[in-house]
């Protein structure tokens, strides 16, 4: 679904050149639930930013669904992201303004062609997935932490993505949120979603389908 | 529509949540946009036909002196009062021909003179050619001026002061004797730029020409519709040539040397102003505000960024996002006109009122034009001030902005080159308004200003100066003048003749003294042995003359300064002078006399004893200084009513110092006009530099809460800050200064003037980062460590 083919990423500072993934490699099947471990600073994140299309990588070549993103403008990008992918992100980013079911919508408010009704059931059944119905009307200040997670994660599903980024997902959490988060994960994933995930927890990370451990840029 | 009431709530929940930067923006919207439309109006009234001047571009002037130059290169003055019937038979193709002249005097209101000293004299045609706002009545017609109706119209302005009220119709003033009805009121106009057309009209059959005794009128002709201005002008120009040529005067003038009332607009505001410099402050009105406000977004912008980045990974594009930020800048600038259109004319009228006397800034007709050109401006605005971030946070990383701490960028310094950019051209503007204010003071204060604080001068002349009577008016002139001086109000007064300074010109003819058989040409002017004591003339050498002679026969005179150095005499006490044939004695040298306040150097003059002048019962012009002019100017009338009224004689009287400011209004004007847009900027750039400071400030709660910790005083962050604002403004301080070297003399005055902006500049620097200082002293450390 995915291939990253000499994937490298170099950071250049005015005295600094820091090479942040070196000749990566990578190919992500339809269907899998795969997480990336390593060190703080090893290039994780930055390489789910590359295939999420929200970072550009130096070098190399990225291929979604056979289609190679190379040379591809704002828009197709946003188009990309928008019927192909889902973000979920350790701080949730959630749009402070905007209320629980208005911040679901968001992706399907950047598509063509979904009337309004069409809109509002699609999030009323995403959130009932995730359950928080009850807080559909609620700000993001009134929410926990898990219950914020759970909005960022029907907000990522709401416009059926082929795949999830989630980058730390539980990392604000405590073990039992965390643990509910990654239960709904796992769903997601039991329905065909392909989940790529960041993370640090060795513990989260053995309950998915595998594991790509990093260190300075590279595959180990 | 969905997605637009999203980036609606989005902006309204921005607004909301960063209320300083929200009115950061507003107010400074709503100041651009009183500056802008005042500019706009300002210069619409100069290049347009704005009421009342509805025909200004055909309109043609004809004016009172200094016309034109004969062959010989001398001036030529305008059309005399009885030849302008003949002069404008041979103009075939006229419509109207306004013609207006001035009188001055004492105007007086429910038996009481009134502070106005100077009324219109005009035709019917004046009122046809422009067309005044009357709010009550009408104006007066052709048949009332030829049929010698005493009637006037007068400003909403002179009603309220005088009558305290609109509603004066009916109502009568007196005018030299003469009792007028009042059938019009009206409404007040622009006369900032426009010529001041006064306060009160009357009937020009009613000039009796004294005591002002020009005998020319202005004249403002239009041709018939369909003649165009250009021919009209040829037409003008060979009648002038006629006119002149019957006087055997030979001028040489054409097409171009004829002028319309908007020319002469033009030409007096300045051709090059007008072009350049209205474009300049517009653009910079426009430029420094958009300056302040990037500045203050970018350092306001992590919680937009963050959001724009979330949105743009739900799949919203570049533009999108720019247009959601751009929203939220539209809301505030939007808000920000509504507030500055709104206040645009009580602020005017502040303005105004603050600095200028009885003159409108701006006025309330022909507003649409303006406001037309306010709605491509506003849009140029928001583009401008919003943007620049919302390009700079539309465009950027999203990966970088989830990830980036906000908290570390507070001391960028890019963050200050906004303010540093802004704070270099307002030390230049500054600059530049300061040394035009400083080479105005220092002229001001050359040597020769007369002190007319709480001077008089009244008088009277006679209206037939072969009459019986002058002899006993003459008289009771006297026993006026020593009824006054019994007041204790009353601290000196003075007969004088040709004394008063500011009703006559530079140009005014001179006469011609005798020095050491050269000929010099000086003013000549009487007074009294007071005289000295009113105007507080300061004596350089020798002393003030009286009325005896000296033993050698001689009578004493003072003369000017510049006499003196024209001779390069050191000691000029003794030594002889012959004017008109007689010999005198200098006793005295005065610094100078000015009549022209902002002129550099002072006129040759010399001053003798009023006694000596012989033709004196036909008029009488005395000085006098008081306590309180209100209670002298009543006790005056009174006198005069018992003394002088019905005896054949028109009274003046005059504050001298409304006669000053007069003097001064193109010069004060012009300084006004540069200081208006200086202080408009001084408020922005103190509102950037403060906002930039106190936001930057606040995002750096962590940095100063560590240098605490790590033992600095609280006074220690106070002055780091308002170190960083010094830095700051000293380093945009040497372009400017740079520039001065090429553009100025660098004189002492330059030199001081300069060295004001500087120290002026220093203290912006310090007062604008001052609260922000303030804040950051307040500080906890232990709770901003902890602070996520």
């Amino acid at each position: 679904m995915i291939t990253l083919t000499d994937i490298s990423k170099v950071f250049q500072t005015k005295d600094i050149e820091t090479h942040a993934l070196s000749n990566v490699n990578i190919t992500i099947n339809k269907g899998e639930f795969v997480s990336i471990m390593g060190p703080s600073g090893c290039g994780k994140s930055t390489l789910l930013n590359i295939m999420g299309l929200l970072d550009d990588a130096t070098s190399g070549t990225i291929e979604i669904d056979g289609i190679n993103v190379k040379g591809m403008i704002d828009k197709e990008m946003a188009l990309f992201r928008n019927h192909k992918m889902g973000f979920i992100f350790q701080s949730f980013h959630l749009i402070p303004s905007l209320n629980v079911i208005d911040n679901i919508e968001l992706p399907l408010l950047y598509r063509k062609g979904v009337p309004a009704k069409e809109r509002r059931e699609r999030a009323m059944e995403v959130i009932k997935k995730v359950g928080l119905s009850h807080r559909a009307k609620h700000f993001p200040s009134q929410l926990s932490g898990g219950q914020s997670q759970r909005v960022a994660i029907a907000r990522a599903i709401i416009g059926n993505p082929e795949i999830i980024f989630a980058d730390e997902p539980t990392g604000n959490l405590d073990s039992k949120t965390g643990a509910e988060i990654m239960e709904i994960l796992h769903n997601l994933n039991r329905e065909g979603t392909t989940i790529m995930m960041v993370t640090h927890d060795s513990s989260i990370a053995q309950q998915t389908g595998r594991i790509i451990h990093f260190l300075d840029g590279k595959l180990i | 529509m969905k997605k637009f009431q999203g980036y609606i709530k989005s902006a309204i929940y921005n607004i909301k949540h960063n209320k300083a930067y929200a009115s950061f923006v507003v107010f400074g919207t709503a100041l651009t946009f009183i500056f802008i439309t005042i500019v706009l109006q300002i210069t619409n009234e100069i290049v347009n036909n704005v009421p009342p001047f509805v025909n200004a571009d055909r309109e043609i002037y004809i004016g009172q002196y200094n016309l034109f130059k004969d062959k010989k290169g001398s001036n030529v003055h305008g059309i005399y009062h009885k030849e302008i019937p003949m002069f404008l038979k041979n103009i075939k193709n006229y419509e109207f021909c306004a013609l207006k002249g001035h009188q001055l005097g004492g105007i007086s209101v429910d038996n009481r003179l009134t502070s106005s000293i100077e009324l219109k004299v005009v035709n019917g045609d004046y009122w046809k050619i422009n067309e005044f706002n009357f709010i009550k009545g009408r104006p007066f017609t052709e048949e009332e001026v030829v049929t010698k109706t005493k009637v006037a119209v007068i400003s909403k302005h002179f009603a309220e002061t005088n009558f305290k009220t609109e509603d004066v119709l009916g109502k009568e003033l007196e005018f030299q004797e003469i009792t007028y009805t009042i059938i019009g009121v009206i409404d007040g106009y622009s006369s900032l730029i426009n010529n001041y057309e006064g306060n009160i009209w009357i009937p020009h059959t009613f000039n009796s020409f004294i005591p002002d005794s020009n005998p020319y009128y202005e004249l403002y002709t239009s041709p018939n519709k369909d003649v165009t201005i250009s021919e009209f002008k040829d037409e003008i120009a060979r009648a002038l040539e006629f006119y002149y040529r019957n006087k055997s005067i030979d001028i040489d003038i054409n097409n171009n040397d004829i002028l319309t009332r908007k020319e002469v607009r033009i030409e007096n505001f300045g051709d090059n102003k007008l072009s350049y410099g209205i474009s300049i402050v517009l653009l910079l009105l426009l430029i420094i505000p958009s300056v302040n406000i990037v500045v203050i977004s970018i350092a306001n912008i992590n919680n937009r960024a963050r959001e724009i980045a979330v949105r743009r990974s739900m799949g919203a594009t570049i533009l999108s996002s720019f247009v959601l930020i751009m929203i939220e800048n539209l809301l505030l600038v939007i808000l920000g006109i509504i507030i500055g259109v709104t206040l645009v004319f009580p602020m005017a009228d502040l303005i105004g009122s603050l600095f200028f006397n009885e003159l409108t800034i701006i006025s309330n007709n022909d507003i649409l034009l303006p406001i037309l050109a306010i709605l491509p401006l506003s849009l140029l605005f928001t583009l401008l001030s919003g943007g620049i971030p919302a390009y700079l946070i539309a465009k950027g990383k999203i990966s970088k902005i989830l990830k980036e701490d906000f908290s570390k960028n507070g001391n960028s310094i890019k963050r200050f080159f906004g303010i540093f950019i802004e704070q270099i051209l307002i030390f230049i503007i500054l600059m530049l308004a300061i040394v035009s204010i400083s080479v105005a003071v220092d002229k001001y204060n050359e040597p020769g200003l007369l002190n007319t604080d709480n001077v008089v001068n009244f008088g009277y002349s006679a209206i037939d100066y072969r009459a019986d009577n002058l002899d006993e008016v003459s008289r009771n002139m006297d026993i006026l003048q020593e009824n006054l001086k019994k007041s204790s109000n009353v601290i000196a007064l003075s007969v004088d003749y040709m004394v008063v300074p500011y009703i006559r010109g530079a140009n005014d003819e001179t006469d011609s003294i005798t020095i050491d058989n050269t000929k010099i040409k000086s003013y000549v002017k009487w007074s009294g042995k007071s005289g000295r004591d009113i105007y507080d003339l300061e004596l350089v050498e020798g002393d003030w003359f009286t009325n005896e002679k000296l033993p050698d026969g001689t009578l004493q005179v003072v003369i000017t300064k510049d006499i003196a150095d024209s001779l390069k005499w050191n000691k000029s006490v003794g030594k002889k002078l012959s004017v008109r044939n007689r010999e005198y004695t200098i006793v005295g040298v005065i610094a100078g006399f000015r009549h022209v306040i902002f002129q550099k150097s002072t006129t040759p003059t010399v001053i003798m004893p009023y006694e000596i002048n012989e033709d004196m019962n036909m008029f009488r012009e005395v000085s006098i200084k008081v306590k309180d002019i209100d209670v002298f100017t009543a006790d005056f009338y009174s006198q005069w009513n018992k003394l002088m009224k019905n005896r054949g004689v028109t009274m003046f009287y005059w504050n001298l110092n409304d006669l000053k400011e007069g003097n001064m209004t193109n010069v004060t004007a012009d300084i006004i006009l540069q200081t208006i847009p200086t202080i408009f900027l001084l408020i922005f750039a103190f509102i950037g530099t403060f906002g930039i400071f106190w936001l930057t400030s606040k995002k750096r709660v962590k940095e100063f809460a560590l240098r605490m910790a790590i033992g600095s005083t609280t006074k220690g962050l106070t002055w780091l800050v308002i170190k960083e604002s010094i830095i700051i403004t000293s380093i945009s301080m040497i372009p400017g200064l740079i520039m001065a070297v090429f553009i100025y003399e660098l004189t002492m005055v330059h030199f001081v003037a300069i060295g004001i902006t500087v120290v002026f500049m220093l203290l912006f620097a310090i007062f604008s980062a001052w609260y922000p200082a303030y804040t950051v002293s307040k500080i906890n450390p232990a709770k901003a460590l902890k602070d996520e």
